[in-house]
């Protein structure tokens, strides 16, 4: 008993050395004007071991961010070796915790070096010291936690318009536990029915009992999808308060923000100098303000041939296109009206 | 401003259906009549616009509307002669709210804050979404500032796409008098709240109000309807018209298998209308529009016995109305649309990208796993759907009595053969491409979830509610 009390005691008293042990501390630092903070481990990661990431990170504004690695299998930071996560406003050093092995099946091999990258800018934003670490049931509660509540399947991207990807748990679609759920539940309540049902001395058909099973089934189908609505109300709150920046703004002001840069304000420039029934042709780079160009500026209408007017906005027209064209009225530089013809 | 752009297709519309139900329309709620209102005098309003447009008269607000009055004062001579219309004043007389339960309250209220905030996210913001501005956008800017959608640079964005979007954004560009993108997207989020209107009413024809209301909620839970509701594409009336179609045309089953064939009539007057408006606001609409007719003539054919002459004469009559909204623009508008349709149902249309992928994946065998793997991780695991196709599943199998007789077969055959034409239009068009990179299925899958979400309920709601 004396024995077995003193070996718990010297484990106990060696957990805090073999936790440390279990970790591998890493800094992030910001690269001079770079958008991004970039990690260095004291060495490589063995991504099978060190399964979780705890980032501490102290910020003044909320928004969406990623967490990128690099592997020995794949040295460059992609989007397929990331996870998307909220940042919340906070004036501490918060706990962000990432079982990256369940979130991700990329997390293999040894991780070189992380990176996070903040979509809404690196400013006013600290990355604090990190680790790697073998997770816990409650750091993975924890990465579940906010894996769910995360940027997946919550807040509207580009490809929204095209398909809407589910929630994940764990790197599964939430639905997938929800089938799993009622499968469970519809066999136990079939299976409880069915009992009934044998037990009886007098036996109603089969064919009666099979759609009562059914109703235990459609019930529970239909309380998840019920559940899944309270899930998706959050996200249409996301969308809503998102759009709460429009309100009060006329067109013009709407449009300023739904644009990036000044690019709208570039355009009520080309729209106040170019006349309304000119054509004019465009150097604007894509995706996709070179098409927005087209949409706002009409009537005046694109022409690749024949146009008085050249629109210029962060591109260099080729130099065979400059022999026709000079400057006519400028924005700012590198944002400017050609007109056909020498001044 | 936006008032005169929704009452004056919603007052075209009254006297479209009025003439379309003639003294049946007690068959129909007021709130339905006044969603079927909006839908049809949208249809009708395109379509006016469309032939001023072909017949080169300019698209001005004067133009529009002498062509309405027109058209409105032609409808009301008749139902004046006739002395009939779709609303009675009794009727709003007889509405109340009593009788509401806790459970109705709470459900109207989630259903209400739902399209409220359709409504805002959609009308708060200009246009964002590519498509919407590089297609149908600058359009309805054509429309409004050359009154015109005939104009050679127009054609590059139009293509050989059906006209609704186009010209009913253009129609409130040029009723605002002014080319707001924020406010041009109302039909959206009134579209989406008529096909609620239209669900709970036809849901409660046959059940209690409460699983009426439960489920009308849950057709304005769909998150990728949902969002589609505030924007400017093609998707959500096509989904809306469509959708709406199909359960008339099953109510009109249902209703000629119960023996009530005054009931059934107008139900299917309605249907046929809807199913040719539908064919102006999306490509995907002939294929379905296609399904929809097939499926109603394998039911009067198992039903041949019933077919007396009152019963060909209101087939006619559908028909005559089904290709009188559609006509214009069959025959005015694009043959090459039902042209390009079928090439891609079949894929002989060469394209070097669908060659590109098709090589890729291999053997027949390995693209057709693909494209099965694809939409079932598609229809049962991403957000878009919520629980929908496993409710289907499930009312497959547990409801398989009631499921696999008539009426609801048919209907069944409808949502099936709907699925079934993506899985061949993806599986050997030169759409395939298009499934691998995500872009089309789920939109084309829009289309038949009404039909599928009343196809559950009508499977569940009599094992709950004895009829």
């Amino acid at each position: 008993m004396r024995k077995t009390v003193i070996a718990l005691l010297i484990t106990l008293a060696c957990s805090p050395l073999v936790h440390a042990l279990d970790q591998i501390n890493i800094s992030f630092t910001r690269p001079q004007n770079a958008p991004y903070f970039v990690g260095q481990p004291e060495f490589n990661i063995d991504a099978e071991e060190f399964n979780t990431v705890i980032l501490k990170i102290k910020s003044n504004k909320s928004g969406a961010a990623r967490l990128f690695w690099a592997t020995n299998f794949d040295p460059q930071m992609n989007q397929p070796k990331s996870v998307w996560f909220f940042i919340d406003k906070s004036n501490d050093f918060k706990e962000y915790a990432f079982n990256l092995r369940s979130q991700n099946g990329y997390w293999a091999g040894y991780v070189g070096q992380l990176l996070v990258y903040p979509e809404n800018g690196p400013e006013r934003l600290e990355v604090g010291p990190t680790q790697a670490m073998v997770g816990n049931l409650g750091t993975n509660i924890s990465s579940g936690w906010r894996e769910f509540w995360g940027p997946r399947g919550r807040l509207v991207i580009g490809s929204t318009i095209n398909t809407m990807a589910s929630v994940n748990l764990f790197g599964r679609p939430i639905t997938v536990y929800l089938y799993w759920l009622i499968v469970l539940s519809g066999l136990g309540y079939g299976g409880y029915l069915t009992n009934k049902w044998l037990a009886q001395k007098k036996r109603e058909p089969f064919s009666l009992l099979w759609p009562r099973i059914g109703q235990g089934f459609a019930v529970t189908i239909l309380v998840c999808w019920c559940l899944l609505e309270a899930s998706n109300t959050f996200n249409l709150w996301q969308i809503v308060k998102q759009d709460t920046r429009f309100v009060g703004k006329n067109i013009e002001g709407k449009r300023v923000l739904a644009n990036t840069g000044d690019f709208y304000n570039f355009i009520l420039f080309c729209q106040k100098h170019i006349p309304m029934n000119a054509q004019f042709d465009q150097r604007i780079p894509p995706i996709y303000n070179d098409i927005k160009s087209i949409y706002y500026l009409y009537p005046r209408k694109l022409s690749t041939t024949e146009a008085e007017y050249l629109v210029v906005y962060d591109q260099q027209p080729e130099a065979n296109i400059l022999k026709k064209y000079a400057p006519w009225q400028t924005f700012r530089q590198g944002a400017l009206i050609l007109k056909r013809g020498k001044s | 401003m936006i008032i005169p752009v929704i009452a004056i297709p919603l007052l075209l519309g009254l006297l479209v259906l009025s003439a379309l139900l003639g003294d049946k329309a007690g068959e129909f709620s007021i709130t339905e009549k006044v969603a079927l209102s909006l839908m049809l005098g949208l249809g009708t309003l395109t379509i006016l616009m469309f032939l001023l447009g072909k017949a080169g008269i300019f698209l001005s607000l004067t133009s529009i509307l002498a062509a309405v009055v027109l058209l409105s004062a032609t409808l009301a001579l008749f139902l004046g002669l006739k002395r009939t219309f779709c609303l009675t004043v009794t009727e709003f007389k007889l509405l109340n709210l009593k009788g509401f339960s806790k459970l109705d309250w709470l459900l109207l209220t989630l259903i209400a804050l739902k399209i409220l905030l359709i409504l805002f996210s959609a009308l708060v913001k200009p246009v964002v979404d590519v498509d919407a501005f590089q297609q149908y956008s600058i359009v309805a800017k054509g429309v409004f500032y050359d009154g015109s959608f005939t104009i050679p640079y127009l054609q590059q964005f139009i293509g050989d796409k059906p006209l609704l979007p186009f010209l009913t954004q253009g129609w409130a560009m040029v009723g605002l008098g002014s080319d707001n993108d924020a406010l041009i997207k109302i039909f959206s989020p009134l579209l989406f709240t008529c096909w609620l209107a239209i669900f709970f009413s036809s849901l409660r024809r046959y059940y209690p109000r409460t699983p009426s209301l439960f489920f009308t909620f849950l057709a304005g839970t769909f998150p990728f309807i949902v969002y589609h509701a505030t924007t400017a594409y093609a998707d959500i009336p096509v989904t809306v018209y469509y959708g709406t179609a199909t359960i008339y045309l099953f109510l009109f089953m249902k209703e000629f298998i119960l023996g009530n064939k005054t009931k059934a009539g107008p139900l299917l007057l309605v249907a046929a209308s809807l199913l040719g408006i539908s064919i102006w606001a999306k490509k995907a609409a002939l294929v379905l529009a296609g399904i929809n007719l097939v499926i109603l003539g394998i039911f009067l054919l198992f039903n041949r016995l019933q077919l007396d002459r009152p019963t060909w004469k209101l087939i006619s009559g559908a028909l005559l109305i089904f290709l009188l909204f559609a006509g214009p623009w069959l025959v005015l508008g694009q043959f090459i649309t039902i042209a390009n349709v079928i090439t891609s149902l079949f894929g002989s249309t060469p394209n070097p990208a669908g060659a590109t992928a098709t090589a890729a994946i291999g053997q027949p065998g390995n693209k057709a796993e693909m494209i099965l793997a694809i939409f079932s991780r598609k229809l049962f695991l991403y957000a878009d759907w919520h629980l929908l196709w496993a409710l289907v599943v499930a009312s497959l199998v547990f409801f398989y009595r009631r499921v696999f007789s008539q009426p609801l077969v048919f209907l069944l055959m409808i949502v099936g053969l709907d699925l079934l034409s993506l899985f061949v239009q993806f599986g050997s068009g030169a759409t395939f491409v298009l499934l691998l990179d995500g872009t089309l299925l789920d939109r084309l899958a829009m289309n038949s979830v009404p039909a599928a979400l009343f196809f559950c309920a009508e499977a569940i709601l009599p094992v709950f509610f004895r009829q």
